[in-house]
C-alpha cells in the first residue's frame, strides 16, 4: 500500500541527489535556469548548464554526469538527438548516468527521432516541479538498483548478466520488465536460442508484447529463417502499428529474400512514422536506386545528407551517393530548366564535400570521378575527360589510393565515357581478386552485368517480370518479344539474356531448326563473355550454350 | 494605398497542418507560465483571495487539458499520434499527475490519497494515459468538497484506476449523457465536458490486450460518498 506523502515532504531531509553532477542544456536561458533552479530545490548540488550541443558534447567529455536533462532544441548546429548518438557512440557517458530528453515538440517526426535515439527518458514540456521530482526519483531508483546489469551490457558479459536478470525476475523485482528484454539481448548474443524462444512465449502467453514477437523474430533471423521472421514481423505491425524497428528488420529480411520492391514499401512506411533517421534514409536511397525508382532514391539522398550534416553519421558517402542520383536524374529528365537545376545541385553537392573533407585525398578523387559522371550524363564531354585526366593524375601521384571502392568508382567513371574495353577489364580483375570485400564484389559484378541508367534498369525489370508472366503460361513467342524488348534496354545483363535463350529454346522444340532464331542466341550468349565462373548465373549459362552450340551443328 | 492593382487579401497562409500544433504549443507554454506565476503570488502574498486564485488556477489547467484533446485529437484523426506502448508502473503515473497538480490541491485545500497495489503494471503509452488520468483528477477537484482518493486495483487481466471524491456526485442527466456516449450515440451537444469523454475513451480505445479494450466509467459509487471516474486499463 502506498500513501502518497510528496505534500507532506520537506526539502530539508537529506536530498539522496547531494553528490550528483548535473548538466542542464537548452537553447534559451529562462528555460536553463527553471530547471536549474527545480534542480537546486531537489538536492542536486553541482549544476552545469549551457547552451549548445558542442557545449554539452566536450562537458561530457571532460566530466561524467550522472544526469543530463537536455532539450531537443539547442543553439549551434546540433540538436538534443544528434547529440545524445554522438554520445552514444563515444562512450562518453557513464553507463548508469540518466539522460532525459526535453522537448515541447508534438509532432511525431520529432518525437520519434527522439525516442529512436534512446534516451533513458523523454519529458514533454511544459513540466512542474513536482513532475520532475517524481521523475527523477523514479530514475535515480531504476539507475540504481540496475547499476551493475547495465555495466555488464555495456562490457558484453552477457553470462553473468543473464543469471543477475533471472535473479531479479525470481525475486519478482520492479525491474523485471527491464530485466526480461535485457534477457532477449543476452540470449541472442550467446545462441541460447531455447531459453530465447521459451521467454518470449511465456510472456506472449500473458500478453501480446511487442518486444516478445520482436525476440522471436530476432531469433528467426539469427537462425536465418526468413520466412519465419517475416511471419513474425509482419505480426507485430499488425499489433502495433508504430513499433518501428519491426520496419527496419523486415526490410533487411525482404531484402535477403530479394523481395526488393516489399522492402522499399516497408521502409517507405517507417519513414512515414519516423523520418528523422540517417540509417533508415540511406537504407530507402540504397534500395529504391536498386528498384530504378530515382524520384524516391532523390528524396531519400537528400534526407540522409541532410540528417547526416553536423552528426556523428555524416560520411562523404552520402555526398557521393546523392551526386551520382543526380547525375541519373539528369540522363532521364527531359525538362531542359529542370535538368540543369539538378546539375547544378550534384555540382554544389561535390563542392560541399570537398570542403567538407579538404585534406582528405581519397575524397578529392572520389569527387572527381562523381563529376566525371555528371559530365558524362550532361554530355559535356571535354568536362568529363578533363576530370577523368585529373583522376588518373591524382592515382599516379598517390598508388595507395587505389582501394577497391575507389576502383569500382573508376570503373563506372570509364563506362559512362564510353570506354567499355578499359572498364570491364578493370572491373574483372576487381572482382577476380582474392581479399576483396563480398559486398563491393557483388556491386561490382551487377555494375558489369548492368551497366546502364537506373532507368533503364527499371524498365528492363519490369519486362523481365511481364515476360516470365508470358513464359509460365506458355505463351513462348510473346515471352521471347517482351524479352527482346527488355534487352533492349539492358543487353548485357545475363538472367534476361538467359530466359530470352531458354524462351526461345522452347518456341523451337518440336518446330524445325529456325536460323534466324539460333543465331539470336548466339548473339545473347556471346554478351555474356564478362561473367565469371563465380557468378551465380555461370551454371545456367554453360548449359544452355550447350544446347545452342548442339542446334548450331545440326 | 496601392494604385489600381487588385491585391490578393491574404498572401499566403500557414498550413493548418503546421500552425495548428504550433499555436496549441504556444497556448500551452503561456497557460504553463501563468499557472507558475500563480504559484509564486500563492506562496509570497498573504492577503491573496485564496478562493478568486483557486478559480484561475482551475480554469487555467483545464485550458491547458483542453488544448491537449485537441492536439491529440487533431494528430489521432490525421493517424499522426505517436503512440509507443511500455510497462509502467500505474502508481508512478497516478503519483506523477497528482505532483503536476499540487498546487490546485493546495489553494483548493483538498487532500489527495493515494492507495492501493504499487507493484502493479500497465501495458501503455505513458502519456496518453497520464493524460486521461489528469482529466480525472482535476475533474475530481472541480466536484470534491474537500476529499479525493485514487485507488489502483487488480481487475480481471488489467488495472483499474478508481478516482474517488466527497463531492454531492454527478447529477442523473450527466451519467445518462456519459452512457449514451459509450454505448456510441452521438453527441447531441459538443461541450468541453463530452470532448473531454470522447478524449478519454479514443485514448483508452488504443489500449488493447487480446480480445480486450480499455475503458472509463462514470458513476456514483465513491467510496467517499460523491462522484466515480474509472480507468481501465486492460
Amino acid at each position: 500500500m502506498v500513501e502518497s506523502s510528496f505534500l507532506a515532504r520537506k526539502t530539508s531531509q537529506k536530498s539522496p541527489y547531494a553528490k550528483m553532477h548535473a548538466l542542464v542544456a537548452d537553447e534559451f536561458e529562462n528555460s536553463r535556469q527553471s530547471i536549474r533552479k527545480m534542480l537546486v530545490t531537489l538536492g542536486v548540488a553541482h549544476v552545469d548548464v549551457m547552451s549548445t550541443g558542442k557545449a554539452v558534447l566536450e562537458a561530457c567529455r571532460a566530466k561524467k554526469y550522472d544526469l543530463i536533462l537536455c532539450d531537443f532544441r539547442l543553439g549551434g548546429d546540433k540538436n538534443g538527438q544528434q547529440v545524445l548518438e554522438e554520445l552514444r557512440e563515444s562512450n562518453s557517458l557513464k553507463s548508469d548516468a540518466i539522460f532525459v530528453t526535453i522537448s515541447a515538440e508534438t509532432s511525431r517526426d520529432v518525437v520519434m527521432g527522439i525516442m529512436e535515439s534512446q534516451p533513458d527518458e523523454y519529458l514533454g514540456k511544459p513540466f512542474t516541479q513536482g513532475v520532475l521530482e517524481k521523475r527523477l526519483h523514479r530514475l535515480y531508483s531504476q539507475s540504481k538498483a540496475l547499476s551493475k546489469m547495465k555495466v555488464l551490457v555495456s562490457k558484453g558479459e552477457y553470462q553473468t548478466l543473464v543469471s543477475l536478470c533471472k535473479a531479479h525476475i525470481d525475486e519478482e523485482g520492479r525491474y523485471s520488465p527491464w530485466c526480461k528484454k535485457a534477457l532477449i539481448d543476452a540470449y541472442l548474443a550467446l545462441n541460447r536460442w531455447q531459453e530465447l524462444e521459451q521467454l518470449c512465449n511465456e510472456e506472449l502467453k500473458i500478453r501480446d508484447y511487442d518486444w516478445a514477437w520482436l525476440g522471436l523474430a530476432k531469433l528467426s533471423i539469427a537462425q536465418k529463417k526468413w520466412d519465419e521472421a517475416i511471419k513474425h514481423l509482419e505480426h507485430v505491425l499488425q499489433l502495433f502499428p508504430q513499433v518501428i524497428v519491426a520496419y527496419d528488420l523486415l526490410a533487411d529480411c525482404l531484402k535477403e529474400k530479394g523481395k526488393l520492391n516489399e522492402a522499399q514499401d516497408v521502409l517507405e512506411n517507417a519513414l512515414k512514422i519516423s523520418p528523422r533517421i540517417h540509417k533508415r534514409q540511406r537504407d530507402m536511397a540504397v534500395v529504391s536506386m536498386e528498384n530504378g525508382d530515382i524520384q524516391s532514391a532523390l528524396k531519400a539522398s537528400q534526407h540522409t545528407l541532410k540528417l547526416g550534416m553536423n552528426s556523428i553519421h555524416e560520411n562523404p558517402d552520402d555526398y557521393i551517393r546523392l551526386a551520382d542520383v543526380l547525375s541519373e536524374s539528369v540522363q532521364s529528365c527531359e525538362n531542359a530548366s529542370e535538368k540543369k537545376r539538378m546539375g547544378n545541385e550534384a555540382l554544389s553537392t561535390l563542392g560541399q564535400v570537398s570542403k567538407r573533407y579538404a585534406t582528405d585525398e581519397k575524397v578529392k578523387l572520389r569527387r572527381t570521378l562523381a563529376e566525371s559522371r555528371l559530365y558524362a550524363s550532361q554530355g559535356s564531354d571535354s568536362l568529363r575527360d578533363k576530370c577523368l585526366q585529373s583522376a588518373n593524375k591524382q592515382m599516379l601521384e598517390n598508388p595507395s589510393l587505389e582501394e577497391p571502392e575507389i576502383v569500382l568508382e573508376l570503373g563506372k567513371s570509364l563506362y559512362m565515357a564510353g570506354k567499355e574495353d578499359e572498364s570491364q577489364k578493370l572491373l574483372s580483375k576487381l572482382i577476380d581478386s582474392r581479399d576483396i570485400d563480398p559486398e563491393l564484389r557483388q556491386l561490382a559484378s551487377d555494375f558489369l552485368d548492368e551497366p546502364v541508367s537506373t532507368f533503364d534498369r527499371a524498365k528492363a525489370k519490369d519486362l523481365n517480370k511481364t515476360a516470365l508472366e508470358s513464359y509460365a503460361k506458355r505463351n513462348y513467342q510473346e515471352a521471347v518479344d517482351i524479352f527482346k524488348e527488355a534487352l533492349s534496354f539492358s543487353s548485357r545483363h545475363p538472367g534476361l539474356n538467359l530466359n530470352f535463350v531458354q524462351s526461345v529454346l522452347r518456341l523451337m522444340e518440336g518446330s524445325e531448326k529456325n536460323a534466324r532464331m539460333v543465331r539470336e542466341c548466339t548473339e545473347a550468349l556471346s554478351r555474356l563473355e564478362h561473367i565469371s565462373v563465380s557468378h551465380k548465373q555461370y551454371k545456367r549459362y554453360e548449359s544452355l550454350k550447350n544446347i545452342v552450340s548442339q542446334y548450331e551443328v545440326k | 494605398m496601392s494604385k489600381g492593382t487588385t491585391e490578393k487579401p491574404f498572401v499566403s497562409y500557414p498550413i493548418f497542418k503546421e500552425a495548428l500544433p504550433a499555436s496549441v504549443n504556444d497556448m500551452k507554454n503561456s497557460l504553463s507560465l501563468v499557472l507558475q506565476t500563480l504559484d509564486v503570488i500563492h506562496d509570497n502574498a498573504a492577503d491573496v483571495d485564496s478562493h478568486s486564485l483557486a478559480m484561475v488556477q482551475y480554469e487555467a489547467t483545464r485550458m491547458q487539458n483542453t488544448l491537449t484533446e485537441l492536439q491529440n485529437f487533431y494528430l489521432l484523426e490525421k493517424d499522426l499520434l505517436t503512440i509507443q506502448m511500455s510497462e509502467s508502473y500505474v502508481v508512478d503515473l497516478v503519483e506523477e499527475q497528482v505532483a503536476a497538480n499540487s498546487t490546485l490541491w493546495k489553494t483548493k485545500n483538498i487532500n489527495v490519497e493515494v492507495t492501493g497495489d504499487e507493484d502493479l503494471c500497465a501495458y501503455v503509452d505513458a502519456s496518453l494515459v497520464s493524460s486521461v488520468i489528469n482529466i480525472g483528477l482535476v475533474n475530481a477537484s472541480r466536484y470534491t468538497r474537500d476529499q479525493v482518493q485514487v485507488r489502483i486495483e487488480k481487475e480481471g487481466h488489467g488495472v483499474l484506476v478508481v478516482i474517488d471524491d466527497n463531492g454531492d456526485g454527478y447529477p442523473d442527466f450527466i451519467l445518462e449523457k456519459f452512457k449514451k456516449l459509450l454505448a456510441g450515440s452521438e453527441a447531441t451537444e459538443t461541450n468541453a465536458q463530452t470532448l473531454a469523454w470522447c478524449y478519454c475513451n479514443a485514448i483508452l480505445d488504443i489500449h488493447k490486450n487480446h480480445e480486450e479494450k480499455g475503458r472509463t466509467g462514470l458513476s456514483n459509487a465513491s467510496l467517499l460518498g460523491g462522484g466515480r471516474f474509472e480507468i481501465y486499463l486492460p
